[in-house]
């Protein structure tokens, strides 16, 4: 039996839910989880002043009952176990977290898995910005794990990723891949411009319908069927993102860029 | 069944058993845009692959693989390659990968042992021929590499997994004729197809120079069954049957014990028939290998 957060009443103050992860409830009595402290507003008050917690949390099993738009952090610098969110939540999604699961039903805010290292993160709604990308003013964004975004997400997805695999079945805004340095992003539906942006290495898989505007910094190699694309598909499937792999067996056109960075990145662009 | 003699049909079973090794044995998973490139890769990356007692491998076609038991979703074939040891393997399959099958058009190179404790590496070997524009891709807990070559890209895994398999089970069969012999071999090797984790890696899956251990000349470490050789029948003890004029031997190595003898009972039953007047094994006096496959007692079953 998991553990059950659920809001008293619905606020317009943000929350911040750092540190409330599986790991650190699971040996914790129920008293202990209501008496820990969480940033509400530029306050910290005792997480049952706001959420009702019920369950048992030794499982290693959280969920999120109700709207959490406005809290953040939910399985920030998370290790283990899961978390579900049964409807939206807010910024900051999966920060640093290394490993376990994480499930949101709705929507989420910006930041989702920033700087995340390991661990899988299912969205089945849209994500804002920066996605998998790096926190203001930090050199990195996701270093490993997996982000799947069943909706859109915003622009700077990808931001400064250093490994990982970002998957987005909706579409993408501008600046997808911005400055990033490796890792692999796939966007099913269309792209905004900019994409791969300042890349220095790393793989974006766009296969929208319509093809995006690219930079002039990219240089067209000519098409490929590479068994990358296959591969990278059945992967996406084996994992319950998709159920169709037909898209991924076609031949794509594939571009190197950014060559105003490094140049190591490549662009694959479907038909 | 008649004392210790067991009749199959017209053929007699003898009372011996095949005297089989602990090897090593990895699972290559090896795709190609199509048949044609399939059967040019896998008979390139199966030569030279009978015996470890002369080859850097045992090594041959487990399964042909439908498009969509591949990781790519193109046609395959599950290889299996045994050895004598993890390091035997971590040498010969890196050289033979990257020479018979990064060669090869289209192909792509998977580990079909992901789970196995023991990992040796591939593609981070093979990936240096990219001269520093290969490029890798990490896939769930997988990671490959892609190297560039003149079609595009030979897609080959980071590492490849190794586990305990057993090799050196046998049957050898007796017959009239040579016609009568190769066509029972063949029925053999055949029953052998549809069965997953075994491989008998000799050409077309049979063996006509049986061997014996040792030799009257220095340094060699196998030589002629002579037992079993037809013309040599009136000057050596021979293990032949009267009237049997010719003799192969079935060789097969599994991924586990189960398999093996699996697999030598379907070539038992699929080897016994007219003209073939018996089926016996070749063993060491039981002291060279750790595993004895009793015929008659896997005929019980």
């Amino acid at each position: 039996m998991a553990i059950c957060v659920s809001l008293r009443s619905a606020s317009t103050i943000p929350i911040d839910f750092t540190g409330l992860t599986p790991k650190w409830t699971q040996d914790k009595s129920l008293g202990e989880i209501e008496k820990r402290k969480v940033l509400h507003g530029r306050h910290q008050i005792r997480l049952a002043e706001i959420c009702r917690v019920s369950g048992d949390p030794s499982d290693g099993r959280m969920e999120f009952d109700g709207d959490f738009s406005l809290a953040h952090g939910i399985g920030a610098a998370m290790t283990l176990g899961s978390i579900h969110v049964s409807s939206n939540a807010g910024c900051n999604v999966g920060l640093g977290m290394q490993g376990g699961k994480i499930h949101v039903k709705g929507a989420v805010g910006d930041f989702l898995g920033s700087e995340m290292r390991g661990g899988t993160i299912r969205v089945d709604g849209s994500a804002g910005n920066s996605v998998g990308g790096a926190q203001n003013g930090s050199r990195r964004g996701m270093t490993g794990g997996t982000i799947l975004i069943q909706g859109n997400v915003g622009d700077h997805v990808g931001h400064l990723m250093r490994r990982g695999l970002i998957a987005v079945r909706g579409n993408a805004g501008k600046f997808l891949g911005y400055n990033m340095l490796a890792g692999t992003i796939v966007v099913l539906g269309t792209c905004n411009s900019y994409a791969g942006a300042g890349m220095k290495r790393g793989t974006l898989i766009l296969l929208g319908k319509s093809q995006p505007v690219l930079l002039p910094t990219f240089r067209l190699a000519g098409k490929t069927a590479s068994p990358v694309l296959p591969l990278t598909g059945r992967h996406l499937k084996s994992v319950g993102f998709i159920e169709n792999t037909a898209r991924f067996a076609e031949p794509c056109e594939l571009l190197h860029g950014d060559f105003l960075a490094l140049g190591k990145g490549e662009l694959f662009l479907s038909n | 069944m008649m004392g210790h003699i067991m009749l199959l049909g017209p053929t007699e079973i003898v009372d011996t058993f095949a005297e089989a090794f602990r090897m090593r044995y990895l699972r290559l998973i090896i795709t190609t845009v199509d048949e044609y490139w399939l059967d040019a890769a896998v008979r390139e990356v199966t030569g030279y692959g009978s015996s470890v007692i002369g080859c850097d491998a045992e090594i041959a076609v487990e399964q042909l693989l439908d498009t969509n038991e591949t990781p790519d979703g193109r046609p395959g074939a599950s290889v299996l390659a045994f050895g004598f040891s993890v390091d035997a393997l971590a040498k010969a399959i890196p050289n033979r990968v990257g020479q018979c099958l990064m060669t090869c058009p289209t192909t792509a190179v998977y580990n079909g042992l992901p789970e196995a404790e023991e990992q040796i590496p591939l593609g981070k070997f093979l990936r240096f021929f990219g001269d520093g524009f290969q490029k890798s891709k990490v896939l769930g807990e997988r990671r490959y590499w892609r190297v560039p070559v003149m079609d595009g890209e030979f897609v080959v895994e980071e590492q490849v997994g190794v586990a305990k398999g057993v090799a050196g089970g046998n049957i050898i069969l007796q017959a009239i004729t040579s016609e009568i012999a190769l066509s029972a071999a063949r029925r053999a090797v055949e029953a052998l197809a549809p069965l997953k984790g075994v491989i008998t890696p000799f050409p077309g899956g049979v063996v006509r120079s049986g061997s014996k251990v040792g030799s009257k000349y220095k340094g060699m470490v196998a030589s002629t069954n002579d037992a079993f050789c037809p013309t040599l029948r009136g000057r050596v003890e021979t293990k032949l049957f009267e009237g049997a004029n010719c003799g192969y031997e079935i060789v097969i190595d599994g991924i586990d014990e189960q398999a093996v003898a699996r697999a030598m009972t379907a070539t038992i039953h699929a080897a016994a028939g007219e003209g073939v007047l018996a089926i016996s094994a070749g063993n060491y006096g039981g002291k060279l290998g750790k595993f004895h496959f009793h015929l008659l007692e896997l005929l019980k079953d």
